[in-house]
């Protein structure tokens, strides 16, 4: 019995002195980015992916890009962020950047370069660059549509129960006429249980 | 020989109590950085509490929520918000009844269970987050965390919290964050809400009249104005040339958790005096008084007072677990008994962990200007309206039409 007694006291000061370390991750892989993460109940990779490819898919197929005479040249402006979470619209819309520019049907107009691109036309122009390589302004091919969206959500918490819903609205619109040609979105619903009782 | 398994259980069984009861307590452990922060000494305070929020431990979210507020105080915002984000992320992770933990408690003490804050305090983490987006001017983010007060909000009202516990300011605050952005529906629902949570805020009547105005509530404007005979309504409330300085001010120190004086085990909250108590905006020739809009040491006394009952009922319960407990080992030895009686009692205490960095009010200064560049000062004022020597000095502010620029500037003695 003294011997249980021992065993006892020894695991339970092994527990209070262990207690107290560090947990650091130690080992770590590789994993498939395109495996659905449910990890917890926020905007994921995941939810990014399903909804660009379906987006994508959807304005690929839309007659201003489909039955275009020639190719399309697009500006991707700003992607509202109307949840109650943190996220990256700029990631979002540069993947639906990068997916729309695969298919090969489309050219894109890079907004954030301009700033960069005129001062290269400056410098090129200071006598610096050879006459038959410089390039300046006046030459730059106009935008015919912009991309634009928004993201909202729905969050709904009672007792352990939560549902999260999320939707994705992206328009195009003609810059000439300042009509939206296509209009499409995508819904995801999640749903989750907490753990309100644990070890 | 034959003695030497008992002499050993006894080492290792007063090794086990000085473990426990050698912990230093968390108020204990904060102390000495709130005392920096009191003298201003930011960066001392930001580096005390750095290694205790960093580390993973029961009581992680209490310290970051302190490493946060010194992060602000530091003027180090960016920081201060990663480390609210954290500690919003953690709060959700450990707000589960933990068996072992609470069995542990029973055993031991009430610092045995995960610290998971009290409701206000965990609306008060995504104030803290807009004030700071607020004052980084990014009123995207800021809508962020009023959407997340809200949320959080439903959650709490759905679960029945009381009054007391919803936080009214983080809705008032949330309200700001909509009409800073001209959402004045939004903005009206969420004064409204904050009303019906404490109807004694001060500035609330024209608050609520000013937004049932811009939101085009014409009903309710008509109402409010009637409950509310006493506000006069002003024309540069609705003057879109005009820009907004709001001051959030937040004033002093919450009450400190110490252990009762009538019994050990249970916390009690004690006071802390400060000099400054009001703020005064000077600036263009004007001079705005601050009129509190929050009062953080109500809400933590009526919070605790509220607990008073479960944790009465836990430490009896306490009790009659270290009591059994020790009866089992001293069944077998009869020393050691006695000692394990002593030491879950010594081991026993009461659990003063909270945030207490937090103020103990928070007020508003609310200002119209025409657009253009502005000095301003804030000084601080004691009760007899005399100034305190507090002050934020020379400070330069752009002011845009139709736009509200926020300061955030809070006061430590």
């Amino acid at each position: 019995m003294k011997k249980n007694l021992i065993l006892t006291a020894l695991s339970l000061s092994f527990l209070t002195v262990v207690g107290c370390g560090p947990k650091a991750f130690v080992k770590g892989q590789y994993d498939d980015v395109n495996r659905e993460n449910l990890l917890n109940d926020q905007w994921s990779e995941t939810d990014m992916q399903k909804a660009v490819a379906d987006l994508v898919a959807s304005l690929m197929a839309s007659p201003s890009i489909s039955q275009a005479k020639k190719m399309p040249v697009v500006m991707v402006t700003g992607l509202q962020n109307k949840t109650s979470e943190h996220i990256d619209t700029q990631s979002i819309m540069d993947m639906v950047r990068v997916e729309l520019m695969k298919s090969g049907k489309v050219g894109f107009i890079d907004k954030e370069a301009r700033q960069d691109i005129a001062d290269e036309y400056n410098y090129q122009n200071s006598g610096m660059v050879a006459e038959d390589s410089k390039k300046g302004p006046g030459a730059q091919v106009g935008a015919d549509f912009i991309i634009n969206g928004r993201l909202d959500s729905i969050v709904q918490e009672v007792g352990k129960d939560k549902s999260v819903y999320y939707k994705l609205t992206l328009n195009l619109t003609n810059l000439k006429t300042s009509m939206i040609t296509w209009s499409d979105q995508k819904q995801i619903r999640k749903t989750f249980k907490k753990k309100t009782i644990g070890l | 020989m034959k003695r030497f398994p008992q002499r050993l259980t006894l080492v290792v069984g007063l090794f086990f109590i000085l473990g426990l009861s050698g912990c230093a307590s968390y108020q204990s452990k904060v102390h000495s950085a709130r005392e920096a922060l009191t003298r201003h000494e930011f960066p001392k305070a930001v580096e005390e509490l750095k290694p205790l929020a960093e580390k993973e431990s029961d009581d992680q979210l209490v310290y970051l929520l302190d490493y946060g507020v010194a992060l602000q105080l530091a003027g180090r915002l960016k920081e201060s918000n990663d480390v609210f984000l954290k500690a919003d992320r953690l709060a959700e992770l450990v707000d589960y009844q933990s068996i072992s933990r609470i069995a542990g408690s029973l055993a031991l003490s009430e610092e045995m269970v995960q610290y998971k804050g009290d409701t206000f305090e965990k609306i008060f983490i995504n104030a803290y987050l807009a004030m700071n987006y607020l004052e980084m001017g990014n009123l995207d983010d800021a809508l962020v965390e009023a959407r997340r007060i809200n949320e959080k909000y439903l959650k709490y009202r759905a679960d029945e919290k009381k009054s007391f516990e919803l936080n009214s300011f983080s809705k008032y605050l949330s309200a700001l964050v909509w009409e800073a952005s001209r959402s004045y529906d939004d903005a009206y629902i969420a004064y409204n809400e904050a009303y019906k949570i404490d109807p004694t805020i001060a500035t609330i009547g024209e608050d609520l009249i000013r937004s049932a105005k811009l939101a085009r509530r014409t009903d309710m404007y008509q109402s409010w104005k009637k409950k509310f005979p006493e506000v006069k309504e002003d024309p540069s409330w609705y003057d879109k040339n005009l820009g907004e300085l709001v001051v959030i001010y937040q004033q002093g120190w919450g009450p400190r958790k110490m252990p009762s004086q009538n019994e050990y085990r249970f916390p009690m909250l004690v006071p802390v005096s400060s000099e400054t108590q009001r703020a005064r905006l000077a600036v263009n020739n004007k001079v705005e008084v601050s009129r509190e809009v929050y009062d953080v040491q109500r809400a933590a006394i009526e919070t605790l007072q509220e607990d008073q009952g479960i944790l009465i009922a836990k430490r009896v319960a306490g009790l009659a677990t270290k009591a059994v407990l020790s009866d089992q080992v001293r069944q077998k030895n009869e020393l050691l008994g006695s000692l394990a009686w002593i030491a879950l009692n010594v081991a026993d205490r009461a659990d003063v962990r909270q945030w207490s960095t937090l103020p103990q009010t928070i007020q508003t200064i609310r200002l119209r200007l025409p657009p253009g560049r502005y000095k301003f000062t804030l000084d601080g004022l004691n009760a007899g309206g005399a100034l305190t020597g507090e002050s934020l000095d020379n400070q330069e502010v752009e002011i845009k039409a139709g736009q509200k620029k926020f300061i955030v500037w809070r006061s430590l003695k």
